[in-house]
């Protein structure tokens, strides 16, 4: 990130960055700081949605 | 007046009837299947002239393609698309492999490359490209395809708008599972990481059991070294598997008892399913066929017509391909092209006496497993109106619209029985 610079960001800027599109999602305060440790403690939305791959060949179109 | 000057004499005039057009021109030419197609001719070819009467180019250091031929990928600004009506039996010319990649293609100096296998394992290594080649070598042909392989709903669509993210090579390399045995992968490592070296570190976490089945690490291709667009100088090969998870530029591989949850396997390359799941770590490519000849936007004549594609499963082998030349009502079988290679792109044929009128083409394959090729009504049931772009494999018709003695071949993917 950014695409046109990839990998020209400090780990700072990258928190700052996630945080801001976390908190434009409505998925955090916006007093929230994120560093190593904060981060990985958030829930995103859709991980209560997600399922292991059922299909397995055979007859049904899954 | 000699044959030859007569020769010229016939180009020249027309030359002229075509306006003296400086580049391409299009006229009507008899094929050698005898059927009458149409094609573009370049200056070069217009003054064509008899090649017994000159000597030809002495032997050169690399070969060409013919003047006359020119296959093209269709590039975007994503991929780029394998034209798949302009090749015969199954092998994709190396240059025009499928691309398909997230940050532009990286240049590797082979010297350089380190890949280092670490996380779970006894003994974490790195190998050098040479320390790669050490180990036997093994070589095996299968097709790689994007899961995102599916352009539907437009009538002007030619096979490689409509699936030309898929591509075969012969690849030679070593069995990941050597690599496996060489680190000492620990026995409750059940995920590994594989990662890019390329501007956008492609990551995908990959089950362990597809290292001791059949996964690869490649570094030739088609029998030279593998093309930089498809991974220079070594990249993951998972026959079968989607083609994102093939990880290109390969430099890293990390063991771990759980997958890592990347974007590229939690935003992206997961697909909605019915009552609001949303489908992850899908990894195999189902049974698809396409009917690369005819097919839009080329023209047919009434008569004898052979009905040629390719088929492909990544669970497997073909076991049949089914042809309808009646816009689906009754299917019969096309001669699969041996040897039928597993988790391979396996060539059909069907003879067809084509009485002139209109009708619908279509195809469908069959692999070892019983998965017979759907329509894409059939997908939209299973999986619910909102699938999202992935994984689609729906049985592809071409409309051939009557029309004198010439009859132009549209495509249509709507559903069909």
């Amino acid at each position: 990130m950014p695409l046109n610079a990839p990998g020209s960001l400090t780990d700072k800027e990258v928190y700052s960055l996630a945080a801001y599109i976390l908190h434009a999602n409505q998925l955090i305060d916006s007093a929230v700081v994120l560093n190593k440790i904060s981060l990985p403690k958030i829930a995103m939305p859709a991980q209560e949605a997600f399922i292991a791959d059922d299909r397995k060949g055979g007859p049904k179109v899954k | 007046m000699s044959n030859e000057n007569e020769n010229r004499m016939n180009f020249t005039r027309r030359k002229l009837l075509l306006g003296g057009a400086a580049t391409a021109a299009t006229m009507l030419i008899r094929s050698v299947y005898g059927q009458v197609i149409q094609s573009s001719v370049t200056e070069n070819e217009l003054s064509y002239t008899d090649p017994t009467k000159i000597p030809g180019p002495p032997p050169g250091e690399l070969g060409t393609r013919s003047m006359f031929e020119h296959p093209l990928k269709k590039p975007s600004d994503t991929s780029s698309r394998t034209p798949l009506q302009d090749l015969y039996g199954t092998i994709t010319p190396s240059d025009l492999h499928y691309e398909r990649h997230h940050g532009g293609v990286p240049v590797i100096d082979p010297g350089k490359y380190e890949l280092l296998i670490h996380g779970m394992v006894e003994k974490p290594m790195v190998f050098t490209l040479l320390d790669l080649k050490r180990f036997p070598s093994v070589t095996r042909t299968c097709f790689i395809e994007c899961s995102g392989n599916f352009r539907g709903s437009n009538e002007r669509a030619t096979p490689q708008d409509v699936c030309g993210l898929t591509s075969q090579s012969e690849w030679t390399g070593v069995m990941l599972s050597t690599l496996f045995r060489e680190v000492g992968v620990k026995p409750n490592a059940t995920w590994f990481l594989a990662e890019g070296m390329d501007a956008a570190v492609m990551t995908r976490s990959v089950p362990v059991r597809k290292a001791w089945d059949d996964a690869m690490i490649v570094y030739a291709q088609n029998g030279e070294a593998v093309r930089p667009e498809q991974g220079y100088p070594a990249r993951l090969l998972l026959p079968g598997w989607e083609g994102n998870a093939n990880v290109k530029w390969l430099r890293r591989i990390e063991l771990s008892d759980q997958p890592f949850m990347t974007r590229e396997e939690t935003s992206k390359y997961t697909y909605p399913v019915r009552d609001g799941k949303i489908r992850q770590f899908s990894f195999e490519m189902d049974a698809r066929s396409i009917i690369t000849y005819p097919s839009y936007p080329q023209s047919i004549e009434k008569g004898w017509i052979e009905i040629r594609g390719i088929a492909w499963s990544g669970w497997g082998r073909i076991v049949k391909v089914e042809i309808s030349t009646d816009a689906g009502k009754t299917w019969a079988p096309a001669a699969l092209q041996g040897p039928v290679l597993e988790k391979a792109h396996t060539a059909f044929r069907y003879l067809w006496n084509w009485n002139g009128e209109a009708t619908a083409i279509l195809s469908r394959a069959a692999d070892e497993t019983g998965y017979v090729q759907p329509t894409l009504k059939a997908l939209k049931e299973a999986r619910g109106s909102d699938m999202g772009g992935y994984h689609l494999n729906p049985i592809t018709a071409w409309n051939i619209k009557g029309m004198d003695r010439y009859c132009s071949v549209l495509v249509n993917t709507v559903d069909r029985n």
